[in-house]
């Protein structure tokens, strides 16, 4: 199954390893098999706006060739939300528009979290009139950690609740982020020991009812060294010009780490998870986004 | 009086690094540091001899490496720091129990938005008025937008505030108007009755601790205001960070920014040499000429990530209108504290400076 036949990829990731970029390059390659594709950050984030060329964050969305650019927040969903369960228009705006209330949902942990996992269920299943039908929604989900945090908000919240309208919108929630047809879940990851390590420890974490569809290991360098005779060059640098053995040194030591890293990540989803594809990308120049963007996406389609 | 350094910047910025290459730096200066950080790699852990529980600073041993001044670090461990609070100011050891064993404080003490952040407040006020340090180096915790942690006192205050949460500990609404006793009926609905028994007893208890964060809030916010603000980025990704955007919500609270720290700056590529000339240096060794090929197209490629990382610093620098440091590409230097000591010179000026 293609990972683009689902309706919502939940993108996780440690800070820095490139969960945005890879969510901006994952959208480009599912623009181009012709699918409808909805990039969403959540909290008010705007990383992927700048990949497009873009600045800013809008809850309404930006349309960049076939792709939707949306930004989301707990407020502007809360509203939504409410302007979209008519029926209960009434008493949500009584319990929203109270200080004490509105301040006690702040704290209510994963609150926020659930409110705009509502909107993303939305977008996919009942969108408004005027709203396009997507096929796909790519969400740039926050770090590692909270990733997990927010994958079990909806759970959380309809465990935590006997009835009523958090009660249905928590559970419809879940349910879909429980569909293995619908939903999955693509950590990005680097070959490094930190990033690696966090990536496995999120794919233990995540639980039977959730689906992990294939894991990105970012930033990949092959410096296309030959096959042999790498000892006899460092040797004969290391007298000669020892400059150039040190960018030989510090390059070797990288891919030695990277080629450990790469195969532990790979061998330990095997056991966690089974047959989940480790798609690697290479380390581009990063200081272009817009072309570092469509070159990933050249390399990821068919995923 | 104490010095505060306090090292901004997202998660992947480099920033604990920094933050300990920031203190060995005040130290090398000749002060007395300690460096408070959140949930370092296990490798810097190691570095620095940090042990992984504890809430007090453990000294770092220097020897060998001749600084005149000592550092120490703490990682904060925010779930203790917080039940540690708790036993300290509530207003008798039966509340604290009950507090600690509540299942809403349970989950509020390790997931409520700006906990975290709060307790790295609370840790760093403790480390001030200890009065043994010349100078704290506060790592911040990673958060979704740079300056919550700025935020995090007043938030955690409102949330403990008696004004709004001591209603809900009545369980008639006691003196509340009447649309906001049916807003809490209608809550008790949607939210479900046990929960709303644990909220209420544990606002009841946490009552009882109001005069600490409000006071706490109060000192927070004056070392807030006296602290030396310094940006992490990293040299790779800097668009991830909103540099004006987070210039302008810095002197939206009144603050400044004191410069720009650069990390993984690409190190300088080696000298040129035509094919001719590094052919005849590796002569003999087996593919020669496949080996001339791969290493002058990986100098090509040290060149070019040097330059686009050198224009990248200085290009936010200008942006800013700061001073800028740069601590070079060395993954290799977290590993030990000798190789995080090689970092020092680029922070030294850093912390030399006087504030």
């Amino acid at each position: 199954m293609s990972l683009f036949d689902r309706r919502l990829l939940v993108i996780t990731g440690k800070g820095g390893v490139g969960r945005s970029t890879l969510s901006g390059a994952l959208a480009l390659a599912a623009g181009r098999t012709g699918r409808r594709v909805c990039v969403v950050e959540l909290a008010g984030l705007a990383a992927i706006p700048p990949l497009f060329g873009l600045t800013g964050r809008t809850y309404e969305p930006r349309t960049v060739g076939r792709i939707d650019l949306r930004g989301l927040t707990a407020p502007e969903a809360v509203a939504d939300f409410g302007r979209r369960k008519l029926a209960m228009g009434g008493l949500l705006r009584l319990v929203f528009g109270s200080r004490i209330t509105s301040a006690f949902l702040d704290a209510v942990p994963g609150f926020q979290d659930l409110v705009q996992l509502g909107k993303v269920e939305n977008l996919l299943t009942e969108p408004r009139e005027h709203e396009p039908r997507y096929d796909l929604v790519i969400l740039d989900g926050p770090a590692t950690g909270h990733g997990l945090t927010l994958l079990a908000s909806a759970r959380a919240m309809s465990d935590m609740t006997g009835g009523g309208p958090f009660h249905d919108l928590s559970a419809i929630i879940a349910r879909f982020l429980s569909d293995p047809v619908k939903t999955a879940i693509v950590p990005v990851t680097l070959p490094e020991e930190l990033p690696v390590h966090e990536t496995l420890e999120l794919v233990a974490g995540l639980g039977a009812d959730r689906t992990l569809g294939a894991v990105i290991l970012n930033q990949w360098v092959d410096p296309g060294f030959p096959t042999s005779g790498a000892d006899e060059v460092q040797t004969a640098l290391a007298r000669s010009a020892p400059d150039w053995a040190r960018l030989l040194r510090t390059t070797r030591e990288g891919m030695r780490v990277q080629a450990e890293v790469g195969e532990h990540l790979a061998s330990s989803i095997q056991a966690l998870a089974g047959a989940v594809p480790v798609h690697r990308v290479p380390r581009l120049d990063p200081h272009n986004p817009r072309r570092l963007v469509a070159r990933l996406a050249e390399r990821l389609e068919g995923v | 009086m104490t010095r505060i350094d306090l090292c901004c910047g997202l998660g992947g910025s480099g920033k604990t690094t920094t933050a300990a290459t920031l203190g060995l730096a005040h130290a090398a200066a000749g002060r007395r540091a300690v460096v408070l950080t959140i949930d370092p790699a296990r490798r810097l852990a190691n570095a620095l001899h940090l042990p992984l529980h504890g809430t007090d600073p453990t000294p770092v041993p220097l020897e060998g490496l001749g600084f005149p001044g000592t550092l120490s670090a703490l990682m904060l461990d925010h779930t203790a720091t917080f039940d540690a609070v708790v036993r300290r100011y509530s207003p008798d050891p039966e509340t604290a129990e009950r507090l600690l064993a509540n299942r809403y404080y349970r989950a509020i003490s390790t997931r409520l938005t700006g906990a975290h952040e709060y307790m790295a407040m609370e840790k760093l006020t403790e480390l001030v008025e200890a009065g043994t340090w010349d100078v704290v180096v506060l790592d911040t915790p990673p958060t979704q937008h740079l300056l919550d942690f700025l935020d995090a006192p007043d938030r955690v205050q409102a949330v403990f505030d008696r004004s709004v949460f001591g209603a809900l500990a009545e369980p008639g609404g006691g003196i509340l108007g009447l649309a906001t006793r049916r807003a809490l009926a209608l809550l008790e609905r949607v939210a479900g009755a046990t929960t709303m028994g644990d909220i209420r007893e544990f606002m009841r208890l946490i009552s009882g601790l109001s005069a600490h964060f409000r006071e706490r809030g109060t000192q927070v916010r004056a070392l807030l205001d006296r602290a030396r603000y310094l940006l992490v980025l990293n040299a790779h990704a800097p668009e991830r960070t909103d540099l004006d955007g987070f210039l302008d919500a810095l002197s939206d609270r009144g603050r400044t920014l004191a410069g720009l720290i650069v990390t993984r700056v690409a190190a300088p590529a080696p000298a040129a040499l035509g094919p001719a000339e590094l052919a005849a240096r590796i002569a003999g060794v087996p593919q020669a000429e496949a080996w001339v090929r791969a290493l002058l197209a990986a100098r090509e490629a040290a060149v070019a990530a040097a330059q686009l990382d050198g224009a990248a610093a200085d290009r936010l620098g200008a942006q800013a209108g700061l001073p800028t440091w740069r601590i070079p590409d060395a993954p290799e230097a977290v590993r030990t504290l000798q190789g995080l000591a090689t970092l020092v010179p680029n922070l030294l000026p850093l912390a030399a400076q006087s504030q």
